[in-house]
């Protein structure tokens, strides 16, 4: 009796220490992905200090390290920011201050996104993005362009790194973090030049690294080359309005910058290449290829590529063409000048990709909004010109197959020793991971599943981005405006442009990578050699205008010029747009009263559907004359008065949406089934769907001038016929789905009881983001909602920007967001109602004191 | 002894039991008290780990003299967590708001009270693994006779 007590009170006592211990350790510590929950949660400390950054702005004097003179941050009621300083160091370095304090946590979860750093924060399931990064090189590249940079550039992002650390420093010695840090207790490393350039090179990964020739190839397997190829081709079967009509000059290929990816300087190298750049520097001109050959066989590497990718978050590979920028001059502006619209579409988050700032140091006069980690306005104005950028879309990611023996691959009739880089990943809650990335001249190997697959990307040649940038800020004329932006390779971008004389004008910027004639770009190629690229379009000969006779531009990502430019830029499948947006935009602009800003903006925010405006009536008439229930007939009778507006309280919109995806998968299904296309590969971009804008243009193309295309049969030769009957099925079946999923008769299916917008929170907490919230728009309207029925991705930000002639520049814009990440803050999504009701907020002006709110800033 | 000193004796005891259960009870608040103060003030040092201390106390005080002295523990821990929180709140922080931001980034519900809920739980839980090691390691029974031996 007694020993069993003793055995019992030992037994108490060890599970007493045990439990104890237990208990200690993982609040001390934490375990695995459970963070140390004492000292996160001490409700004196840990993660609750973070509400001192939900706070609303006061007035303050801080004393920033580095600064050389007094400066000034103001704030309007709303947040809009707008910085003083004596010179452009000082400048540089409040803003950098200024980014810091608001979006520390957004800046340093992009650069641990782009230094493969991501694991360390989210553990394990983070994984898979942090190697993709590594592989892919944007921090090889971001050290390659820092060693490169200098001048202004180099000046400007030290003082910004000094910012952000004078930051850092103010948050560290006061203990209030910003609550991702408490919670996960990895906190932010000093700021460094080289980070905001791996942003930047986020930035242009998120634009401009594609998958079509990966996509492509899946698809010449499954459906075989020559129907890929006529339903993939280089130039869309639809009617389309390119911004450069030409005529097109043809000139010598430039050289590529001698620093691609492959030759970019390796930190952590073990071994290198010295063969690297033989292949970057060719200066054969490139010759436009036609489009036919076999799929080859890199279709098992591209599927393992394209599973790979799939797994990413969100947003890390191009996906959606969505942005605008107009500009419009002389007699289709009121009052003569120039008026400048600009909306460029990006994933919608909070907080935003954007910072709205003023920006004003002797020589430096600038508003518009900027990207936290970045110094400089990307969008805005200044007193002389404005610029807005939309996506070119172009071709700008090539895959080569390389042969590979051991460590050694085959280029030019010889094996040669490939480039190896190592990584040590950092995994919160897990070991540490080893990472080696082979890199030939082509650049890293990206997978060896079935093919060894390397990428030529031109987001991999270090890029004068910034350079540039900051001399567009303070560009005063086109002539200006056009030489700065010679030195920008990547992310190809259409700058609109418009000044205060009344000119307007629009470029696309960036590299256009040529290969010899022959070659297949929009397939994986050869990496012996054969195909290597052989240079880019020259600076001159890429799609431009300057105050053309129409007095309008307009570049809604659809491909900017027409099959007469004698160079290669793309396929359909590279994410042009298929045009319905531009063609609206034309339409828009050209038509009625002369252009004001009210004008713009209103168009900006339209919701009518291009394609359905084209459609419409074929499929109006095709209903007609069809056999229909009365359910469908009432239906029938909502399409026959619709304009094509798709608002949230329309039920016709509903109505045209679900034809339309109903009439893509009647005619494109039954091929993608019988050649059994691997769509859980990459189900966004080889899914049959409105998203693919090959196949959005080729049923638009057939349903208008090919009725009788031989893909509405099918592959068995026994669907319909004609497009008329295919449309009168998709009909009928758009009809059941809407009755199976809203019920009640057809006018209550309204298209905000199926279509929402969300703007998911950076973090991906749930809660913290805003919506989802019954919305109207799809990917075709002006106003665009792309993403799925609960769209993500939209207009990221409004601006127009007025030059009326004798008068300061008007400028006026808005985000869906606010100017801090903190939930707690009420600047957190206070511009969301705004941006929601198609409202604008004046742009703060450069120099001027923004609001009652002020920041005294001195060393 | 007539009806009326009884009465006054028992007045005079009730007046007495009175007095000592006051005197009892104003320990025990100024223990709860000091046992809050503590905590709260070891929350402001960072010293996250004062509640399984005072659970520790806790535990040693009710096997040593057999007051029910863990729960009261445990509620004053909690007291002292909630001081910050209180004071966050009076200073005009977003207490709420803030709580829900970690609660949302910790993947829970994205609910304030969740937040407040688990952090006062942690306090009371520390508490409770205190007293529980306090007695399950101290002798059996550990009387004022035993301590002088």
């Amino acid at each position: 009796m007694i020993r069993s007590r003793r055995v019992r009170r030992v037994v108490n006592a060890l599970a007493a220490v045990v439990v104890s211990a237990a208990l200690l350790g993982v609040l001390g510590l934490g375990y695995g992905t459970i963070p140390a929950l004492g000292p996160v949660l001490d409700p004196a400390r840990g993660a609750w200090t973070s509400a001192s950054g939900g706070q609303p702005v006061t007035s303050q004097t801080l004393a920033l390290p580095g600064l050389a003179a007094p400066a000034t941050v103001s704030f309007t009621a709303q947040g809009l920011a707008s910085i003083s300083a004596g010179s452009e160091h000082d400048l540089f370095l409040a803003l950098g201050y200024v980014h810091a304090r608001f979006r520390l946590s957004e800046m340093d979860l992009e650069r641990r996104l782009g230094e493969g750093r991501l694991a360390q924060l989210g553990g394990p399931s983070d994984l898979a993005s942090d190697k993709f990064e590594l592989r892919l090189g944007l921090l090889r590249t971001a050290q390659a362009e820092w060693a490169r940079t200098t001048g202004l550039a180099r000046a400007a992002l030290v003082a910004y790194a000094q910012g952000v650390n004078d930051d850092i420093a103010q948050v560290r010695a006061a203990g209030d973090w910003p609550a991702v840090f408490a919670l996960t207790g990895a906190y932010p490393a000093p700021w460094t030049p080289v980070d905001s350039l791996v942003i930047q090179g986020v930035l242009t990964q998120e634009l401009d690294y594609t998958t079509g020739a990966l996509d492509d190839a899946v698809l010449a397997k499954s459906l075989g080359t020559a129907r890929m190829l006529d339903w993939f081709p280089l130039i869309a079967k639809n009617a389309q309005t390119p911004y450069d009509t030409g005529p097109y000059i043809k000139e010598p290929l430039t050289p590529i910058a001698p620093d691609a990816a492959s030759s970019a300087s390796l930190s952590e190298t073990s071994q290198t290449s010295s063969t690297t750049q033989t292949s970057k520097t060719s200066t054969v001109p490139g010759v436009t290829p036609t489009r036919s050959a076999d799929n080859g066989s890199e279709a098992e590497a591209a599927e393992s590529l394209l599973a790979q990718l799939s797994q990413l978050p969100a947003g890390q590979v191009h996906q959606y063409p969505d942005s605008n920028a107009w500009a419009a001059n002389g007699a289709a502006v009121g009052g003569g000048g120039a008026v400048l619209g600009g909306d460029p579409h990006l994933p919608q988050t909070l907080p935003s990709v954007w910072y709205e700032v003023a920006l004003s140091a002797p020589g430096y006069q600038v508003s518009g909004v900027s990207v936290p980690g970045l110094p400089g306005i990307l969008l805005g104005h200044n007193a002389h010109i404005a610029w807005s950028l939309t996506d070119t879309q172009n071709s700008a990611t090539f895959y080569y197959a390389e042969r590979v023996r051991g460590d050694s691959y085959y280029w030019r009739g010889a094996w040669r020793p490939m480039t190896v880089a190592h990584y040590s990943i950092p995994v919160r809650g897990g070991a540490t991971v080893r990472l080696a990335v082979d890199i030939t001249a082509h650049g890293p190997i990206m997978t060896q599943a079935g093919q060894t697959m390397a990428v030529d990307w031109m987001g991999n040649v270090p890029s004068g981005d910034l350079p540039a940038l900051l001399a567009v800020n303070t560009a005063t004329d086109f002539a200006q405006f056009r030489a700065a932006l010679a030195g920008w390779h990547a992310p190809t971008q259409n700058f609109v442009f418009a000044d205060s004389t009344g000119n307007i004008g629009a470029i696309s910027a960036g590299y256009y990578p040529q290969v010899a004639a022959g070659c297949q770009p929009w397939l994986p190629m050869s990496g012996s050699g054969a195909c290597d690229i052989t240079g880019v379009i020259p600076f001159n000969a890429v799609p431009q205008v300057y105050d053309p006779p129409s007095h309008l531009i307009a570049t809604d990502n659809q491909r900017p010029v027409t099959a007469a430019y004698p160079y290669y830029i793309g396929t359909t499948a590279d994410f042009y747009d298929p045009g319905y947006r531009a063609a609206h935009a034309y339409s828009a602009l050209a038509a009625g009263e002369p252009l004001t800003a009210a004008s713009i903006a209103a168009l900006q925010n339209n919701l009518t559907d291009g394609l359905a405006v084209r459609v419409l009536p074929s499929l109006v008439s095709a209903l007609r004359s069809a056999s229909l229930t009365s359910a469908q007939r009432s239906a029938a009778d909502l399409l026959g008065s619709w304009q094509g507006a798709m608002d949230e309280d329309s039920a016709a919109a509903s109505l045209w949406w679900t034809f339309w995806g109903d009439y893509l998968n009647g005619v494109f299904e039954p091929w993608w089934q019988a050649g059994k296309v691997p769509v859980g590969k990459d189900p966004l971009d080889l899914k049959v769907g409105p998203g693919q804008a090959s196949l959005d243009e080729d049923l638009e193309a057939w349903t208008l001038h090919d009725q009788s295309n031989a893909a509405f049969a099918g592959p068995s030769g026994h669907g319909p016929a004609t497009a008329s009957a295919a449309m009168v099925a998709a009909f009928r079946q758009a009809v059941t789905h809407l009755s199976d999923v809203l019920g009640g008769s057809p006018w209550s299916w309204t298209w905000g009881r199926l279509h929402s917008r969300s703007f998911p929170s950076v973090t991906g907490a749930d809660g913290l983001g805003y919506g989802p919230r019954a919305a109207g728009g799809d990917p075709f309207t002006e106003d665009a909602a792309d993403g799925g029925l609960n769209a993500r991705t939209g207009p990221s930000w409004r601006m127009v920007v007025s030059f009326v002639p004798g008068a300061a520049p008007s400028a006026e814009g808005v985000y869906p967001g606010g100017q801090s990440e903190n939930p707690a803050s009420p600047w957190y999504d206070n511009l969301v109602p705004l941006w929601w009701d198609g409202q604008y907020l004046p742009v703060p002006v450069p120099g001027s004191v923004a609001g009652p709110v002020e920041w005294r800033l001195h060393e | 002894m007539n009806r009326r000193s009884v009465y006054r004796r028992s007045v005079y005891r009730r007046f007495m039991d009175r007095r000592f259960m006051d005197r009892r009870m104003a320990k025990r608040l100024g223990c709860f008290v000091l046992v809050a103060v503590v905590v709260a003030a070891g929350a402001y040092a960072g010293a996250w780990f004062v509640p399984f201390v005072a659970g520790l106390a806790a535990g040693v005080a009710s096997k040593r003299l057999g007051f029910p002295s863990v729960p009261a523990a445990a509620l004053a821990a909690v007291a002292g967590w909630a001081v910050p929180l209180w004071v966050m709140a009076l200073r005009g922080l977003p207490a709420g708001a803030t709580a829900r931001t970690i609660a949302g980034l910790a993947g829970l519900p994205p609910h304030a009270a969740v937040t407040v809920v688990v952090t006062l739980l942690l306090a009371a839980l520390q508490v409770f693994a205190g007293a529980w090691l306090a007695r399950a390691l101290l002798p059996r029974r550990l009387t004022g006779r035993a301590i002088n031996e």
